[in-house]
């Protein structure tokens, strides 16, 4: 990674060994100062780890975080201009709403008159004016979060850590605070840098996400890059859903590449792929809502397209999921918007055609 | 990892602090419970003598001014050729055996029924295993003299109902004894295996259910294996202190109740034996090294997987 | 699950009986106008007033309850910094030793940690003079010792209940370790401590053969006399003594169940 010197956050091959185990393994990261940003991986891949880093909860093995140009790798979580909301939120179950948010003011000994002030406008931001008084076990999940969130931002720092700041919300309240903690972010400024596993949440929220997996970064990204443009089959696979088939390369050249995938019918040129291919096999990726489903045959002479049969859908009001099994034998998964109301609909043992456009397909050598 | 204690900066204030609370505790202990063993020791190695202290010192001075070291192992040496105290280790081990085994027997299935039982009346009942736990361990069986006497009320009730023709024999015997043990150590066995059983999720017992189990079946495929370290607990809290017990066979014991811990009081008080009541001891603490080790390498265990 | 009740319910019922029987009669004798066991003398209250008149009990129970005090006091604080230490601190040099040192007075037999105690400060007189007079200070000395750990159990096992993301918060949040402990531990292993220093507390109370072994002449505890009193055979005033310390122990037991009780009804998520 270049020297950013616009970077506000910058970690330099930061590693951290718990005895033989690696869980983070010389990550290099800028993050830009206001970004929300996001770092997107599974249980065990040290996104935690990493972020527990950054908090000071944790001291790095080997390597360097900067924050806002300043050293700050053996700096301890008190000194920090950092603050990290908890996965379980981390109320203090023995004081009230308002003394858990003035906690960390308290702690920098600002005067009552300020703390007072503060508190009470930050109650208001985060809608909870009139639970001052509360203890966090007459609290809601969602309320608790929301004082949690007020707790670590009152002390304007620098940077908020979230980590998995949404996973202990039901669906319908994730939807409504993902839009909240985005508009809290741009009113206020501050750098998020979020953690989690879901990946409709990284996508959601952020500027950029970086995909991580066994303590290594994979791809740096905004959403729309890492989403149509995976480097690797694996974050391919990673984000949503995805048709992989092996291919072959004939011959490559300026023009574009000539491969063939047997999956989608045989030859396929490839014209100004963005990509450097060096190997000779390869997948090819296709996301199934660019899949274009449909009973009738194409009539466009110069469509690529495969046959197949029905072996199973699913319906979901909004869209449908097509399970197709091709003449060649291979399953490919369609997904289709039920854009319009009453219309002849595929169902089970339908015989389709399925075809794409050349632009959706992804190339991938790893 | 990280911890509250470690994630402090390098300021020569924060270390001070931090290594006094680890100081204070350890060196205390070190004083007071690992030195004396290692003097226990060093006695066990001495002569007795009529002096103060009664016994010779490591440490000795010849005629000639030069130092050298007394020490001898006659102590062990009588421990090993009197088979009285042989058999009064073994006996003591048996009994302490026994009377957990039979502490088990009834504490198991009083642990698992207030486990089991509706919540208001499981915390009654819960309190009234509690009461007795707090109740001085020397007044709970300085209540079973009076019932176990001759002239006791045991004797008293049963002639009165006419079972017994003549009053049995219970005080200063060994049955007294057992029965004692299991008495006083009954709240310590039914604690762990309550709080271990308490965390037993009925789901468990259902699904076996379902799967075609019957109920002793349950019993000994799902919750006797789940309850294993409560069973393990237990009865360390009660075997491992009841092989040195002095108390109860002190006062419900006969003369021919062999246990070790009486022994060693008497050999000390009474004899004024000092050395060799300090071998008794330390042959004792090697008879319990291995128990005790065990026991705490299950503490560790459970309380990570707790955590 | 008809046979397996009725099988537990027998077995409760002859469980509690077994407990409470000895601790009922006991409570009833002490009552009794005669002296001896077999014989009903009618209901008097004379044990009682006997007790009251008895100087030797009066003044042992007073050095019990001072030893307990001081005892349960200083436990409190070395178990709570020992189970703070086992809790929070993953490692550090000696700590097998310090958690084997802390696990043992639990199961060990007292008849060995007496006879230790008594013998180390026989050899702390000979070599730099002090205990000079065994007695309170070399009794509360080795009640501390073994309270210590109990009370140490107690709260490692609260610490390792709560979540260390709590103190982590109020370390990101500016509160350098030592308030950390101060604002936000202690207050939440508060009750934890309580239960430490009444355990502690019991347990000096009770204790016979430790207090036997490290004591010296004029330093008679209460169950040491009590003791030397019931070897002998069955002492009437005896029974009026434990009366009242069972009275005492199921009244306090009863309001701290209560207690908890009410506590557990807003039960808080930590």
């Amino acid at each position: 990674m270049s020297e950013n010197p616009q970077a506000f956050i910058q970690i330099r091959e930061i590693s951290k060994h718990f005895g033989d185990v690696i869980a983070v393994n010389k990550v290099d990261l800028d993050i830009k100062k206001g970004e929300l940003f996001s770092i997107l991986g599974a249980s065990g891949s040290g996104k935690t780890t990493l972020l527990r880093m950054m908090a000071g909860l944790e001291i790095p093995t080997e390597g360097k975080i900067f924050i806002d140009g300043i050293d700050m790798t053996n700096v301890p979580p008190y000194k920090r201009p950092v603050n990290i909301m908890f996965q379980n939120y981390a109320l203090f179950p023995h004081m009230t709403v308002f003394d858990n948010i003035a906690y960390g003011l308290r702690k920098e000994g600002t005067t009552k008159v300020k703390i007072d002030d503060k508190v009470r406008k930050m109650l208001a931001l985060v809608k909870l004016s009139d639970y001052g008084k509360r203890k966090p076990n007459q609290l809601s999940g969602g309320q608790s979060q929301r004082v949690a969130l007020a707790r670590s931002l009152i002390k304007e720092p620098k940077v908020l850590l979230l980590d998995e700041p949404l996973a202990a919300l039901d669906k319908k309240l994730r939807q409504s605070t993902q839009f909240e903690l985005m508009d809290i972010q741009e009113e206020l400024g501050v750098t998020f840098v979020i953690v989690t596993h879901d990946q409709e949440e990284a996508m959601t929220l952020s500027d950029r996400i970086a995909v991580m997996e066994e303590g290594e970064f994979v791809q740096i990204g905004t959403p729309n890059s890492i989403y149509e443009h995976p480097n690797s089959k694996f974050v391919a696979d990673f984000i949503g859903n995805i048709n992989m088939f092996d291919a072959k390369v004939i011959s490559s050249g300026e023009q574009g590449l000539n491969i063939t995938c047997k999956a989608l019918g045989g030859d396929i040129v490839m014209k100004n792929s963005s990509q450097t291919i060096h190997a000779t096999d390869l997948s090819v990726a296709l996301r199934p809502e660019k899949v274009i489903i449909d009973k009738q045959q194409p009539s466009n002479e110069n469509i690529d397209y495969v046959s197949g049969v029905v072996e199973d859908f699913g319906y979901f009001g909004n869209l449908s999921i097509f399970r197709v099994r091709t003449t060649n034998g291979d399953i490919i998964q369609v997904s289709k918007q039920n854009r319009v109301r009453i219309e002849d609909t595929i169902t089970w043992e339908d015989q389709v055609y399925l075809s794409w456009e050349p632009e959706s397909l992804i190339v991938l050598d790893k | 990892m990280s911890g509250l204690l470690i994630n402090v900066d390098n300021s020569f204030r924060e270390r001070l602090w931090k290594n006094l609370i680890i100081a204070i505790p350890y060196f205390w202990l070190l004083l007071f419970f690992l030195a004396p063993f290692l003097i226990v020791l060093k006695i066990s190695l001495a002569d007795p003598i009529v002096a103060q202290p009664p016994f010779t010192p490591l440490l000795q001075e010849s005629d000639d001014g030069v130092m050298s070291i007394y020490a001898t192992f006659n102590n062990y040496k009588y421990l090993f050729q009197d088979s009285l105290y042989f058999v009064t280790y073994l006996s003591s081990v048996k009994l302490a055996f026994i009377s957990t085994v039979f502490a088990l027997l009834i504490g198991y299935p009083i642990a698992y029924g207030i486990a089991r039982s509706p919540q208001p009346t499981r915390n009654v009942l819960l309190l009234l295993v509690v009461i007795p736990f707090w109740i001085s361990f020397l007044l709970r069986v300085y209540a079973w003299m009076g019932i176990l006497k001759t002239k006791g009320l045991l004797n008293g009730f049963l002639l009165w109902t006419g079972i017994i023709n003549e009053p049995l024999e219970l005080l200063y015997t060994d049955t007294a004894v057992y029965i004692g043990m299991i008495y006083s150590y009954l709240p310590f066995m039914i604690l762990p295996l309550y709080a271990n059983l308490e965390k037993l999720d009925i789901r468990l017992l259902e699904a076996a259910s379902d799967l075609g189990a019957k109920r002793w079946e349950v019993f000994k495929d799902v919750t006797l294996p789940l309850s294993m370290p409560g069973i393990i607990a237990g009865c360390c809290l009660m075997f491992i202190p009841a092989i040195g017990e002095y108390v109860i066979p002190a006062l419900l014991g006969g003369a021919d109740t062999l246990m070790i811990g009486r022994v060693l009081f008497d050999e000390f008080f009474l004899n004024r034996d000092w050395p060799v009541a300090s071998a008794v001891a330390i042959v004792l603490v090697l008879l319990l090294v291995l128990p005790i080790v065990y026991f705490q390498k299950r503490q560790n265990q459970e309380l990570l997987s707790e955590s | 699950m008809n046979q397996r009740s009725t099988f537990i319910f027998s077995m409760l019922c002859f469980g509690f009986a077994f407990l409470y029987i000895p601790i009922v009669l006991v409570i009833i004798y002490s009552f009794n106008d005669s002296k001896l066991v077999t014989v009903w003398g009618g209901w008097s209250i004379r044990w009682y007033l006997e007790l009251f008149n008895n100087e030797n009990i009066l003044n042992a129970a007073l050095l019990s309850f001072k030893i307990a005090a001081i005892t349960a006091t200083c436990a409190t604080i070395f178990g709570t910094m020992a189970g703070l230490v086992l809790a929070r601190l993953r490692q550090f040099r000696g700590r097998m030793l310090f958690t084997g040192m802390i696990a043992s007075p639990l199961v060990m037999p007292e008849v060995i940690t007496g006879l230790c105690l008594l013998l180390l400060f026989v050899n702390l007189q000979n070599l730099i003079g002090w205990p000079s007079q065994r007695g309170m200070n070399t009794i509360t000395i080795a009640h501390i010792t073994f309270s210590m750990a109990y009370v140490a159990v107690i709260i490692q096992s609260r610490l390792t209940e709560i979540n260390e993301s709590l103190e982590e918060a109020a370390m990101d949040l500016g509160a350098r370790p030592a308030r950390v402990i101060w604002d936000i531990t202690l207050p939440i292993i508060f009750p934890a401590m309580v239960s430490g220093w009444l355990l502690a507390f019991t347990l000096s109370l009770d204790d016979l053969v430790i207090s036997s072994f490290v004591s010296g002449p004029g330093a008679t505890t209460l169950p040491m006399l009590i003791f030397s009193k019931v070897r002998l055979g069955i002492s009437p005033d005896i029974n009026a003594l434990a009366t009242i310390l069972i009275l005492v122990v199921a009244i306090g037991v009863s309001i701290a169940g209560w207690i908890i009780h009410r506590q557990k009804q807003s039960k808080p998520i930590s």
